[in-house]
C-alpha cells in the first residue's frame, strides 16, 4: 500500500530529525522522548492498523472502527499542544514587557544622573 | 499629597501636546509613557512640559499604565490618575476623582460616564450631556455586565480612562494585562484586594478622532476572552 509506505518513510524521516536535535540539544531528553513515542506509535498504527479495532473494542467504543480512536487522540493531542503553547506565548509576553518595561525606567533613571 | 496624572500613550502626536499643556496647568505632574510610537509623540510631550518614559516596542495600553505606576512607587508619589492622551477625558474632572482619595474615604476612585445623579452628592451631580454612540452604549453596558459577573463589583461604566490610586492600592494592584483587556483586569483587581472604591461623574469627548483611534468593535468583545484567558494563567 503506497499510503503506508509513504507514512513511514516520512515517520522515519521525523525520528531522525527529533535524534538530530536531541544530539545538538535542541531539543530535552524529554521532549525527544515524547515526540519519538508520538511518531513511533504513528508508526505502528499504520504497519497494523487491525491493532487500534481491538484497542478501541477493548476500551467500548462499539461502532467505532479503530482509525476514529486514533482520530480522537489525534485531536486531544493537538487541543493539549495548542493549549501549552498558548500558556508558553502568554508566559513569553509578559516577559517582553518586563524587559521594555526594565528599559523604560532605567532610561528615566539614567537621564537624571 | 503629591500627585501624579499617568498618561499612556501611543501614536499620540496631535494631541499630547494640548493634553499634556491643559494637565500641567491645572498644576500637576505628567508622566507620559510613550508607548513604541512611531511618531513625535514622545517629543510633543516633552514639549508640553511632562516627563517622558519609552516603551521601545508597543506593549499596549495596561503595560503602559503599569509603566507609569511602578515609576509613581519608584518616585514616593501617593496618588496616582490614569488619564488618556487622545483629549477625551476633561481636565476639571481630575480634581473630583482626587477628592475622595484626598480625605481618605476610598482607595481607588473610578470615572463613569453613566453615573446616575445624586442631589447630596455634589461630585455626581452632573449628568453626561454627550450622545454615545448607540453600539458603544450596548457594549459598555455588556461590558459593566460582565465585570460584576467575573469580578463581583458592580460598576455603572467599567471602561472608563479616568482612575485614581490612593498610595495604599498603588502597592496593592498587580495587573498584568499589556493590553486593553487591563481595564477590566484593575476592576478584578481591586475586588481582589477588597479596596475601597468609589465612582465619580465624568465627561467623555466622543469626537471623530477617539472614534477611529479606537479598536473595533469586534476586538473589543475579544477583550473579555483575554481578560479571561489572563485570569486563568495567572
Amino acid at each position: 500500500m503506497i499510503i503506508q509506505i509513504i507514512t513511514i518513510i516520512i515517520v522515519l524521516f521525523l525520528l531522525t530529525r527529533i535524534g538530530a536535535k536531541l544530539k545538538r540539544k535542541q531539543i530535552s531528553l524529554q521532549e525527544a522522548l515524547l515526540w519519538g513515542l508520538i511518531w513511533f506509535g504513528v508508526g505502528v498504527v499504520v504497519l497494523y492498523p487491525k491493532l487500534t479495532d481491538r484497542l478501541a473494542a477493548a476500551i467500548g467504543l462499539q461502532s467505532a472502527k479503530g482509525i476514529d480512536l486514533v482520530v480522537y487522540l489525534a485531536v486531544g493531542l493537538v487541543f493539549y499542544l495548542v493549549f501549552r503553547l498558548f500558556v508558553r506565548l502568554e508566559k513569553m509576553e509578559q516577559d517582553i514587557t518586563k524587559i521594555v518595561r526594565h528599559v523604560a525606567l532605567k532610561d528615566k533613571e539614567e537621564q537624571k544622573d | 499629597m503629591r500627585t501624579l496624572v499617568n498618561i499612556p500613550a501611543y501614536n499620540e502626536a496631535a494631541k499630547i501636546f494640548n493634553v499634556v499643556q491643559q494637565v500641567k496647568l491645572a498644576g500637576y505632574n505628567v508622566i507620559v509613557i510613550d508607548d513604541g510610537s512611531v511618531d513625535a509623540t514622545a517629543q510633543e510631550a516633552q514639549r508640553a512640559g511632562a516627563k517622558v518614559l519609552r516603551h521601545f516596542v508597543n506593549r499596549g495600553y495596561g503595560a503602559a499604565l503599569t509603566t507609569g505606576m511602578n515609576w509613581a512607587q519608584q518616585h514616593d508619589y501617593d496618588v496616582v490618575v490614569h488619564f488618556d492622551a487622545d483629549g477625551q477625558h476633561e481636565v476639571g474632572d481630575i480634581t473630583k476623582l482626587l477628592a475622595p482619595i484626598f480625605t481618605g474615604v476610598v482607595d481607588v476612585v473610578l470615572g463613569s460616564r453613566f453615573i446616575k445623579s445624586d442631589p447630596n452628592d455634589p461630585n455626581s451631580t452632573r449628568m453626561t450631556r454627550i450622545k454615545i454612540p448607540f453600539v458603544r452604549r450596548l457594549l459598555l453596558k455588556a461590558a459593566i455586565l460582565f465585570t460584576w459577573l467575573f469580578s463581583g463589583i458592580k460598576l455603572t461604566d467599567a471602561h472608563n480612562g479616568l482612575r485614581a490610586f490612593s498610595r495604599a492600592a498603588l502597592s496593592k494592584i498587580d495587573c498584568r494585562q499589556d493590553g486593553m483587556a487591563y481595564a477590566s483586569e484593575v476592576i478584578d483587581q481591586i475586588a481582589e484586594h477588597g479596596l475601597r472604591y468609589r465612582e465619580v461623574a465624568v465627561m467623555i469627548q466622543y469626537t471623530e478622532y477617539s472614534k477611529q483611534k479606537g479598536e473595533s468593535n469586534v476586538k473589543k468583545i475579544l477583550l473579555g476572552l483575554r481578560f479571561l484567558w489572563g485570569k486563568f494563567v495567572r
